[in-house]
């Protein structure tokens, strides 16, 4: 464990797995923007969860203030950790929070994504992955109050457990941006570079959409990790056997300075998800003024509203129609969708999010967990 | 021992790809080795591949990943497969 002038004094603390530099996904960005605009009130505990002689670098977490970073095997430290609300951000911590932990604070969970498969099985929402319903159960159990990054998100959640609808409050995620950022208007030249960025995941529908470039005439790149080796071989077995290796490139996971030039060279991002609990990365094209053409499950239809190219993703062929739609339209037209993009991104700024937080957690002010 | 720094940007066939960690070639008679780009990078230019040495410990076919943005080769004779 090392101490970045972590106080243990604050009001609220957060636990997750992904803070600076060392993130994954959508958790990170949120956690890293939570951090921008914290109040003086609040810390930050990074928790790896990978093998305990993992190695971290200090300047990968930001201001190096009001951060503790430990590994699991020392989560018996938390129980020293004095706050008022500890907000717990990965069902994977249920297993680390004992009695000791939660004792004397108000436990809050905030559910980045109801770990389901995608479509979750009626008969059992889970999947048969036991192991991941007994840690989210338990965290959902213990909570005083559970938050949701998106209707869509709660409406799945009530769905499962109509028992917690009274405790979950719903705080759409935001992101910094820059209102002086050159806007992408690639499309007024070109509308033959697509793009998708994100983790190699099934629930992403990345197989989905290169099936759907097979038929169009145009450039598809992919900034993705290497993390789900199968799936992986599944999408190259795919355009093997659809002798796509021309028209579509693999950029590596682009990051920092790499990924800002990725998404300058598209004409527009694709954003295939089957669901998608929020979906920052919209909101990172539309603050560049990216169109995307996406998939309106989940909270993607919450931050698009009003948008033309959007697609349902299980229905086959509208993927392929909408990029069709997006290449044959006139400037006008993707135009007048460009500033919607815009218009929507003022409704998802960081600091609105970060205030609506600062409100949930001073209405948790006494101590509701006791053992 | 053949080396290539990290941030070294080289062609392999062609592409120019850039070293995201020190590459040390331990065997540079039979050279083999395995350059793999999925690792997260930074480097701006998004034409330039990331790599990644991996050391090859064997020629089985495990290590030999097809069509998988992998590269294999011996020092100079670098092959994309």
């Amino acid at each position: 464990m090392f101490n970045l002038n972590f106080k243990n004094n604050y009001r609220v603390v957060h636990i997750n797995n992904e803070l600076g530099n060392c993130i994954i996904g959508g958790a990170g960005t949120y956690m890293n923007e939570l951090y921008k605009y914290r109040t003086e009130d609040t810390g930050f505990i990074y928790m790896g969860l990978g093998s305990p002689t993992d190695d971290y670098n200090v300047t990968d977490f930001m201001e190096q203030k009001d951060i503790l970073i430990m590994n699991k095997d020392e989560a018996y430290k938390l129980a020293d950790i004095n706050c008022e609300v500890l907000v717990v951000q990965f069902y994977e911590f249920a297993s680390l929070l004992d009695e000791d932990i939660i004792k004397n604070k108000t436990l809050a969970y905030v559910i980045h994504s109801v770990p389901t498969p995608e479509p979750p099985p009626p008969w059992d929402p889970f999947g048969g992955n036991h192991d991941i319903r007994e840690k989210f159960e338990k965290l959902c159990e213990l909570a005083s109050v559970l938050v949701c990054v998106s209707e869509a998100e709660k409406e799945k959640l009530s769905k499962i457990y109509p028992q917690y609808e009274e405790k979950i409050e719903v705080v759409h995620n935001g992101i910094t941006y820059d209102i002086s950022t050159s806007l992408n208007v690639n499309y007024k030249h070109s509308r033959k570079v697509f793009g998708y960025i994100g983790r190699t995941d099934y629930r992403k529908g990345i197989y989905e959409s290169i099936k759907a470039f097979s038929k169009i005439d145009a450039k598809y790149k992919l900034a993705c990790p290497k993390n789900d080796v199968a799936y992986i071989e599944r999408l190259f077995t795919y355009i093997d056997a659809a002798n796509m290796w021309d028209k579509v490139d693999f950029c590596g996971w682009c990051v920092g300075e790499r990924k800002e030039n990725f998404l300058n060279s598209l004409d527009a991002l694709v954003i295939p998800s089957l669901y998608e609990p929020f979906g920052y990365v919209a909101l990172e094209a539309m603050q560049r003024g990216l169109p995307v053409i996406c998939s309106n499950n989940g909270g993607l239809d919450e931050i698009l509203e009003g948008y033309k190219y959007k697609y349902s993703p299980y229905v086959e062929g509208e993927l392929e129609k909408t990029i069709i739609e997006f290449m044959e339209d006139g400037i006008e037209t993707v135009e007048k969708q460009q500033k919607i993009l815009l218009n929507n991104l003022a409704r998802f700024s960081a600091i609105q999010m970060a205030k609506r937080y600062d409100e949930i957690w001073a209405s948790y002010g006494g101590v509701t967990y006791e053992v | 021992m053949y080396s290539i720094s990290k941030n070294t940007v080289f062609l392999i066939k062609n592409k120019k790809v850039i070293a995201l960690n020190d590459i040390h070639i331990a065997n540079d008679e039979k050279g083999y080795f395995i350059l793999n780009f999925w690792e997260q990078c930074d480097y701006k230019d998004i034409e330039v591949l990331p790599v990644a040495f991996a050391k090859c410990e064997t020629l089985e076919e495990l290590y030999v990943l097809k069509k998988d943005n992998i590269i294999l080769g011996s020092e100079r004779d670098i092959c994309l497969i």
